[in-house]
């Protein structure tokens, strides 16, 4: 059989299950909110405004209106009994946490930490899962169930690249897999083995990207690469035995959102050690965790779409600040959706921390209106190609799910490739065209996708095409 | 706001940002496909449907380790294997697949039990499940060697590995076992392949 022949047969047999409505079945047991970090835990421990000064109320009013802000009693869950499979987030001092989980199993902290890097944020999680018992299903809350530890570096700037996670699962199992008939959990012994299955769900541990695993007399320290995100290693999982009849793990998953080295890492790893409580400062690097919470969380600043001038002023200087300066007649910017791009968080001092997303994709919405018709959209959607990714799979990643067989045309200009393409489906002329900017070397450097959802001849999509350039933040009146 | 048009990462940031309706939208865009993918896994229609809900359920109440600079897809998929796996543990502890269960040597006796698609079903569950999944991931849903890996937490090799001997194993199944399968996928012309 070749594999057209394996596709078809897959294809026919999945036929059989052709259609679910899940969100239907699903939509009751989740959440309001899905489970995160709390936008300002320490509210949770201090309800009250008695006490807090001027600049912490006036913090506080901030957070409360912005988009994602979770609220104190958000995070205490609701009355009543609790969702099945679901979780319940909550912050913790690290006199709490050693207080619940001193003496069992993962209540570990590492005594060795990047440069700079302090104890900030300790979340633990209970969980409530349903469990069978003959034929009654009963649901059961589980303390504790997991937790994560997060270090920062910097206090002052609160960026999201100068932090480090530990999310730890004191009950993790290592399954056999390669007999289906016997998978027994096996503990330490069974890592490294061929066909052992994690079932850790996370992102970023593909056993693909994992660059070094080291047993030690106690643990197993496994490094992690991502090269989406820096040339070094930056996640590991360190895995300690449980000794118990279950053969659960114990397993920390570090993640950094920064480049680590494999040493620091491994240092981090090798320095895992069971929580003195006599001693907590050793594990607190000068912060002190759920007293000066850093937990922030980014949040596009305000409504995703911009006016030229604003979104000008904030992404001058980006090479994907381009924009055509022809248009069909008729046709106007309306605004630009730069979701994602610009983000904000409140500090606990209540200053405004924001951060740019540089390689990030936005749009130009344009449309043609007049007062008897329904308007006719088209836009631009614009993005820089990451200095990591090489040119060839930026096209691919851009042109991914683009039926080529509709293409009617293409120019190679000085600068530019441009590609025509036609969908039959919503106009007798071609109304998409691919536009990629390209350095001196040949090499993209920018794309961008035009989408007119009506009719527009071919004559000017090329026109648009070639107009695009870098935007003059000086002459605005260029860009229709 | 409009969903439709907005890449998951957008809609999933929206979802994280407290609008869990958005995540109404990026299930539906999945639901479907990932119902036939662990009906493929399961071969059971409750089980598949069971698995994609646990799916979608942890997908949501893990959405805090969703990182936007990657793919959703693949990592949906990473969880849904899992879920569909475990199902179809939980059916083989329940009724235990017997692989020298002797097939049906008469095709007529099989067609009158319109069981084409149970046949090709048992073809499927004949092969161990890393095979099975591997097979499924690549000619179902289309990921590429190196996303199966990172869904199934495999090295490139070992995939290449399963897909090779899977793709043996399963036209060995289907040569040995169900004859006249082999001749209808062989014989006929193939169906568009419509995702």
């Amino acid at each position: 059989m070749n594999d057209d022949q394996i596709k078809a047969m897959l294809h026919d047999l999945a036929a059989a299950a052709p259609s679910t409505d899940v969100w239907a079945q699903i939509r009751k047991r989740v959440p309001s909110r899905p489970p995160r970090r709390p936008f300002w835990p320490k509210l949770k421990l201090r309800p009250t405004l008695v006490g807090l000064d001027v600049v912490a109320i006036a913090a506080l009013l901030v957070a409360m209106f912005l988009p994602g802000f979770v609220s104190p009693t958000a995070n205490m869950g609701k009355p009543g009994p609790p969702a099945a499979n679901s979780e319940h987030q909550y912050p913790l001092t690290l006199a709490q946490f050693v207080q619940l989980r001193g003496g069992k199993a993962g209540a570990m902290l590492p005594t060795a930490l990047p440069s700079g890097y302090q104890l900030t944020d300790i979340y633990g999680r209970d969980t409530v899962e349903d469990t069978q018992s003959g034929s009654q299903t009963l649901t059961q809350t589980i303390k504790l169930r997991t937790w994560e530890i997060f270090y920062h570096k910097s206090i002052a700037s609160y960026d999201k690249q100068e932090e480090l996670s530990v999310e730890v699962d004191p009950q993790a199992q290592i399954i056999y897999a390669i007999d289906q008939r016997r998978r027994i959990p096996q503990g330490l012994d069974a890592i490294g083995k061929p066909g052992v299955d994690t079932q850790f769900e996370g992102q970023g541990m593909e056993a693909g990207r994992m660059t070094s695993r080291t047993f030690r007399e106690d643990r197993v320290i496994e490094l992690y690469h991502d090269s989406t995100q820096a040339p070094r290693s930056q996640f590991a999982a360190v895995y300690f035995d449980n000794h118990d009849t279950a053969r659960t793990v114990t397993r920390f998953f570090i993640q950094a959102h920064t480049s680590i080295s494999d040493d620091m890492l491994t240092r981090f790893a090798d320095s895992l050690e069971p929580i003195d409580p006599q001693n907590l400062a050793r594990y607190q690097f000068g912060g002190n965790a759920a007293q000066q919470p850093m937990g922030l969380t980014y949040h596009d600043d305000r409504s995703p779409s911009y006016s030229l001038a604003d979104f000008v002023s904030r992404k001058a200087g980006d090479p994907d600040l381009m924009l055509p300066t022809y248009l069909p007649s008729g046709y106007k910017l309306e605004d630009i959706d730069a979701y994602g791009i610009f983000l904000a968080a409140t500090a606990a001092d209540g200053k405004t921390v924001t951060m740019t997303i540089h390689n990030k994709r936005w749009r130009a919405n344009y449309a043609l209106r007049s007062p008897d018709l329904l308007p006719k959209p088209l836009n631009i959607v614009v993005g820089a190609r990451d200095p990591q990714t090489s040119s060839d799979q930026f096209y691919q990643s851009w042109m991914g799910g683009v039926d080529t067989s509709r293409r009617t045309a293409s120019y190679q200009l000085t600068d530019r490739r441009i590609e025509l393409y036609h969908n039959a489906v919503y106009a007798p002329d071609s109304q998409f065209a691919y536009v990629f900017i390209t350095n001196p070397q040949g090499e993209i450097q920018v794309a961008c996708t035009i989408q007119a959802q009506f009719s527009v001849s071919d004559d000017d999509l090329l026109k648009i095409a070639t107009s695009i350039t870098r935007v003059d933040p000086q002459h605005l009146e260029r860009y229709p | 706001m409009d969903y439709q048009w907005r890449e998951d990462s957008e809609v999933l940031q929206r979802c994280l940002a407290g609008d869990p309706a958005a995540y109404a939208v990026v299930v539906g865009r999945y639901q479907n496909e990932a119902l036939r993918y662990a009906y493929l896994i399961t071969g059971e229609r409750g089980a598949a449907e069971d698995a994609v809900q646990e799916a979608f359920l942890k997908v949501y109440l893990n959405l805090r380790r969703y990182d936007p600079a990657r793919p959703f897809r693949p990592w949906l998929y990473k969880i849904l294997s899992n879920e569909s796996l475990r199902k179809r543990r939980k059916l083989d502890k329940a009724a235990p697949l017997d692989d020298n269960a002797p097939a049906p040597s008469d095709p007529h006796e099989q067609a009158a039990l319109d069981e084409q698609s149970t046949t090709l079903q048992q073809a499927l569950a004949s092969l161990p499940p890393e095979q099975r999944t591997a097979l499924v991931l690549k000619y179902f849903a289309s990921f590429s060697e190196a996303e199966i890996a990172a869904i199934t937490a495999a090295r490139l090799g070992t995939v290449k590995s399963r897909l090779h001997y899977g793709k043996l194993a399963l036209e060995r199944i289907i040569r040995e076992r169900y004859p006249w399968l082999a001749n209808e996928y062989h014989a006929s012309p193939l169906k568009e392949i419509v995702r």
